[in-house]
């Protein structure tokens, strides 16, 4: 531990607890309550990381959570901030953005090449010859991931919930807490946050710049301890403001918390910024804050001999640390030619340190050995600020502190919408308006003396505790202590060098050449430097690079900071890992009673929506095709029995029952007779058609509605609203998930549904399309003969807590005649053969009714029903259409050059290429239609399905569809239904021996 | 054929895999506890779950529903949104909106057998409800931190004198939650649709059990064997 200082009070590392771990293959030791950075640093490391373009060797900067280039992965988990992220032992660390090794990092090659990639390189040259491309993505996606994803490694999942504040105050610095205590004692619900592992903000290192610090900290603490309405969160970053006060905190550990306040106080600081010189990112050059903390919370020596660049008060401080830390100062440039006029400049010089005043550091030079600071040129200013290298003079050191100004942390402001003004007085946007229950206090109101900051918060949190009401009238200024004495920050700290490498932003790579480029290229404004140049779009998102960049760029258009403007800050502004993003991941999913029975029987599982469906029941030894086919044949032949619980099950009930209806679905219901049912179409104002399913009167005013698993929540919310709208008296209940369903199908689903019930199943009793209410199974149920797959078949509602009842009652009922369960595929090939049509997949968002070959169920004369004037109209155009000629509206659709959905059979008997759904069909090159529906009957010994054709296509017309690789597969339209057309099979022939025309045994 | 009716909580499945003692409400089985009733009890106080689905139920709504029940002898809370117990103690009947109830018997209640039969004759302004839930209740002192965890409402500020009742998302499923503080403990019940009971029962419990409580059978929250 060769820079670990001897224990001082308030360290935040706990000596008793050494952790050992490794970084790039080396071993290592530090504390508990290390970060990795600090015990590197500790350690004697200075290179922790690569650049992200030119590979340059970074170590220590901002030591604040910005250091983007320090970023290392532990086996599975990548991109770790390590000058945040708490040290643990047996961690196996390795720079993320390196080739071959942080220390022979073959990317390093970039920055020889520096002079060759100067601004908007890749957007210039990585697009042609086009036939590259593929290549240059490669390239491109292969240099822009940081970090190496380890397959195979099990998902983690953070926590992602809710919280709820009076009070949320970000910032625990001194204004911070200040405002918290002042709020809980109003009697606020107050949750306070901070991104570091303990709080007291500046207090806990800035002790000699913030004046006045000596018990004020533990004062702070005590007051929050003994508030038990305040609420302390370390290590969490309140990373967005959006509306209403939702903001998230996000914990790396915990993950985030959707927090929603009544009001916010923002006291999070300032954040310093660095100076521009020559070489200003080389390890050992780093803010003076930074210095500060190593010292004060990790003791940990930043280096031996130092230069610090200083513009404000609290780079004497920094001296005054250094010193203290046993490091020698070797000079002190200060920008201001009128240097510190204060007790803290007046020790520095008593304790011998050289002062330049009107001096900037005007380039690092490299050590010799080692990566790393060797020496600082120091070189005067002329009264335009500008360095005179002429007259520069090198200092030997290891590392050099800037202290020349702050930027205030005011992202969550702006997302609130809050104005931020330029303050000349302080060189730093502060808010110049806030928004409603906003409030800011501290250095990001521009209060820096520790005491104001102590006031400002204790205003702040006063204000924000009466904004939700507490607190009463307790007296509270409105306006924030002003700041008295020089401006904390310096307006230009830039100093160009000829041979450039003077670092903007450290993200990316951006130097002071590459915006000069920018602005030379056109792109004449912050946001779009912002983009082309890639300022502030690193990481860090700008912390310490969009200041200079906006002085930069204001200078460079000759425009003042507060013309030239801020970059947009968006949510979130600090970056947030993916997998907290995701959190728990909550993926619904929707379960029939009957779903273990289907697992028993080795179903493949399809997900309909949310729900889980059998595709088919894989059996051993047999095949999808085999599965699927064998449960066809037993639908045909015998019977079987399929789970249809998903479907939409609506009750309509209520005087104005039947007026609903009639509205809704597109037929004509008054006549339907109770105890039948029928076909029901619903359609929106745009005549398209929307869901489809049955109609069952079970009285004069209580009907029973089915609809489309998909489709019934839409249908549902659409009734509710209706209702309300015309004023019905009329209840409509969405059953969807309380009732079980199973359809019993096939030429011996009478015997075995005879065996269940006592309601009487004759020809004559329950004719095709009846409904008849009565127990099966010793289950109430409801019960509808229909014809989904062409054969005879009844369709079994229950409660969904007897579902599983009444499915072992079918299973063990048919035995005897080979009953066997059905899933959703052979469902599909039973109704193709039938021709029936699948809303969502043979109709899409323009099929109206007619289109479908549904214009059957569209009565156009009755009063009304939705979508009624659009058919309308469009059947006027159709019987236009007639009288110049043309052929029947009901079989071509309406319009000229319109389709409609046809039947067609391949004529190569399924021997070639296989389209599939979706496939086009093709003619002359271009296309004309697509395939809806498509499977092999082997009941027609052809390959049959529905596709959209142009209207014109009659039956016979041949076309060519392209299936999976360019091959064009001839077929030819044919009559609906395939299969049993006049349909006898489902209007009652089961009771007769039928023939099956496919398949064998 | 028609043997016994034996009907099943959404989650049977579920309890069935951690080897309760089954009792019965009514014909659903219940699990009674698992093997713990001590350790239970102890759990309850601090986070536990527990499945509330064979608790008898029943659902009417219309605009006559209200005074129907006054008729049958249940009273019902008059703003819409709260609930209110019934005479046992244990039963509860919400008031899920202005014109809509859900009356549920306690394990020994009977309040809701043959309501529904009395409705046949076809009345007015009138309509049961089939109610067939998922339902669950989640109990203990860290409860309300598991609901954080899936819902977006604020609990803490409701007022719990008001008996209130909250239509709302849990897990991003629709359900009905009904908070209350006794003493120091909390319980939410919870109902959605049966469907997503296995669903929201999972969800629950890996949480649950992440901020470490357990699963618990219904003589932990109802008493009795």
């Amino acid at each position: 531990m060769a820079r670990r200082l001897a224990p001082r009070g308030g360290e935040w590392i706990d000596r008793n607890r050494p952790l050992e771990f490794s970084f790039e293959g080396k071993k290592h030791t530090g504390f508990a309550g290390d970060t990795i950075s600090s015990a590197l640093w500790a350690s004697g490391r200075r290179l922790l990381g690569r650049s992200f373009k030119y590979h340059r060797p970074r170590g220590v900067f901002s030591f604040a959570d910005h250091d983007v280039n320090v970023m290392v992965q532990d086996r599975a988990l990548l991109n770790i901030r390590a000058d945040v992220t708490p040290l643990e032992g047996g961690q196996k660390l390795k720079a993320v953005n390196t080739v071959g090794g942080l220390k022979m990092d073959l990317g390093q090659v970039n920055n020889r090449l520096a002079r060759f990639l100067p601004v908007g390189f890749y957007y210039k040259s990585f697009h042609k010859p086009a036939k590259l491309f593929p290549y240059y993505e490669r390239l491109i996606r292969s240099a822009a991931g940081l970090g190496s994803v380890t397959p195979g490694e099990g998902r983690r999942h953070w926590g992602k919930g809710y919280g709820f504040a009076d009070v949320l105050v970000v910032g625990a610095g001194p204004s911070g807490l200040a405002a918290a205590s002042a709020a809980g004692e109003a009697g606020a619900k107050v949750v306070l946050v901070d991104e570091n592992a303990r709080p007291g903000g500046t207090l806990t290192y800035a002790e000699n710049a913030s004046g006045g610090a000596d018990g004020m900290l533990a004062d702070l603490l005590e007051r929050i301890e003994n508030n038990p309405n305040v609420d302390f969160r370390a290590d969490t970053v309140a990373s967005a403001h959006f509306e209403e006060h939702w903001v998230p905190l996000v914990h790396r550990e915990h993950g985030m918390t959707k927090l929603r306040a009544g009001s916010v106080v923002v006291a999070g600081g300032a954040m310093e910024q660095p100076a521009v010189f020559r070489n200003n990112d080389m390890p050992g050059v780093m803010l003076g804050s930074a210095a500060q903390r190593l010292i004060h919370r990790y003791a940990v020596k930043p280096f031996d001999r130092g230069v610090v660049l200083a513009a404000n008060s609290d780079a004497y401080g920094v001296v005054l640390d250094l010193l203290k830390a046993g490091v020698e100062v070797a000079a002190v440039a200060d920008l201001r030619h009128e240097g510190e006029q204060s007790e803290l400049g007046d020790a520095v010089r008593e304790a011998g340190v050289r002062v330049h005043t009107g001096h900037c550091v005007y380039e690092a030079k490299a050590a010799k050995k080692g990566a790393g600071v060797g020496g600082a040129v120091i070189a005067p200013l002329d009264v335009q600020n500008n360095a005179v290298p002429s007259r520069a003079f090198e200092v030997g050191c290891d590392g050099i502190c800037m202290s020349v100004g702050w930027a205030a942390n005011a992202a969550l402001l702006a997302q609130s919408g809050c104005r931020l003004g330029y303050s000349e007085d302080l060189h730093q946007f502060v808010p110049a308006e806030l928004a409603d229950g906003i409030f800011a206090a501290g250095r990001v109101n521009g209060v820096y003396r520790a005491e104001d900051k102590v006031r400002d918060g204790e205003r702040a949190g006063t204000l924000a505790a009466r904004h939700v009401g507490k607190g009463g009238a307790a007296d509270a200024p409105a306006e924030a202590p002003r700041h008295a004495g020089p401006a904390p920050s310096h307006p230009y700290p830039v100093y160009d060098h000829p041979e450039g490498m003077a670092f903007v932003d450290l993200d990316e790579d951006v130097q002071l050449k590459d915006i000069k480029n920018s602005i030379q290229e056109g792109f004449d404004s912050i946001a779009l430097v912002n983009r082309f140049a890639t300022l502030g779009m690193g990481p860090s998102q700008g912390k310490h690079s969009n200041t200079n960049g906006i002085r930069i760029v204001a200078r460079l258009m000759t425009k003042t900071i507060e013309e030239t403007g801020t970059i947009t800050s968006r949510p979130f502004f600090h970056p947030v890992p993916m997998g907290v993003l995701a959190g728990r991941s909550f993926h619904p999913a929707r379960r029939t009673p009957m779903h273990r029975r289907h697992e028993e029987r080795g179903a493949v599982f399809m997900r309909a929506g949310d729900w889980f469906r059998p595709e088919y029941y894989a059996a051993p030894g047999r095949g999808r095709e085999e599965a699927i086919l064998g449960e066809v044949r037993a639908v045909r032949r015998g019977v079987g029995l399929i789970d249809v619980g998903t479907l939409g099950k609506l009750e309509v009930a209520g005087p104005d029952a039947l007026e609903l209806v009639e509205r809704i679905c597109t037929g004509r219901f008054a006549k339907l007779k109770v105890g039948m049912t029928r076909y029901a179409l619903m359609t929106d104002e745009a005549g398209t058609i929307t869901d489809d399913g049955v109609c069952a009167r079970l009285s004069d005013d209580h009907f029973y509605l089915t609809a489309t698993t998909s489709g019934v929540d839409a249908l549902y919310r659409e009734m509710t609203r209706w209702v309300k709208v015309w004023g019905l008296d009329a209840e409509v209940t969405n059953y969807s998930n309380a009732f079980a369903a199973m359809n019993l199908a096939g030429p011996r689903s009478r015997g075995v549904l005879s065996v269940l019930t006592g309601l009487d199943l004759s020809e004559e009793a329950f004719p095709y399309l009846g409904v008849r209410e009565g127990a099966v199974a010793g289950v109430p149920a409801r019960v509808m003969r229909v014809g989904f797959v062409g054969e005879l078949g009844y369709e079994v509602h229950v409660p969904a807590d007897a579902g599983l009842h009444v499915w072992d009652a079918f299973t063990e009922a048919g035995e005897a005649s080979g009953i066997r369960p059905f899933g959703v595929e052979a469902q599909r090939r039973l109704r193709l053969e039938k021709g029936h049509v699948i809303v969502g997949q043979d109709t899409d968002g323009l099929t109206n009714p007619w289109e479908a070959n549904l214009g059957w169920a569209v009565k156009l004369d009755k009063p009304f029903f939705i979508g009624q004037r659009t058919l309308k109209i469009l059947e006027k155009k159709g019987g236009e259409e007639e009288q110049r000629g043309g052929e029947d509206r009901r079989l071509i659709g309406q319009r000229t050059g319109d389709r409609k959905l046809a039947g067609f059979a391949l004529l190569d008997g399924g021997e070639g290429p296989r389209p599939k759904e979706c496939h086009l069909v093709i003619e002359d090159g271009e296309i004309i239609g697509r395939v809806t529906s498509i499977a092999h009957s082997e009941a027609l010994g052809k390959v049959i399905g529905l596709a959209f054709l142009p209207a014109d296509r009659t039956v016979g017309s041949r076309f060519q569809i392209r299936a999976d690789g360019g091959a064009l597969v001839d077929a030819e339209v044919v009559k609906v239904p395939f299969y049993d057309p006049d349909n006898s099979r489902q209007k009652g022939a089961g009771q007769r021996e039928m023939t099956y025309q496919g398949g064998k045994a | 054929m028609e043997g016994a009716v034996a009907t099943r909580s959404p989650v049977h499945d579920a309890l069935e895999r951690l080897n309760p003692a089954w009792g019965r409400i009514g014909p659903t089985r219940a699990a009674l506890h698992f093997g713990d009733p001590e350790g239970e009890a102890a759990l309850k106080e601090r986070l536990a779950l527990c499945d509330t689905s064979a608790l008898k139920r029943f659902g009417v709504k219309g605009p006559n529903a209200q005074r129907w029940l006054e008729d049958h002898g249940i009273g019902v809370p008059e703003p819409a949104n709260t609930w209110s117990p019934l005479p046992d103690g244990q039963g509860l009947v919400a008031r899920l909106g202005r014109n809509e109830f859900l009356v549920e018997d306690g394990p020994e209640g009977s309040v809701t057998e043959g309501l529904g039969d009395s409705l046949n004759s076809g009345a007015r302004g009138i309509y049961p409800v089939l109610r067939q839930d998922a339902a669950f209740a989640l109990t203990g002192g860290r409860a309300g931190e598991v609901m954080l965890q899936v819902c977006g409402v604020d609990f803490g500020s409701l007022d719990y004198e008001a008996r209130p009742v909250v239509l709302t998302r849990v897990a991003v499923i629709s359900a009905v939650v009904l908070p209350r503080v006794e003493g120091e403990t909390r319980t939410f019940r919870i109902w959605c649709s049966s469907p997503y009971g296995v669903y929201l029962w999972g969800e629950l419990r890996g949480i649950v059990e992440e901020f470490g409580g357990g699963v618990v059978g219904l003589s932990a929250v109802y008493g009795g064997e």
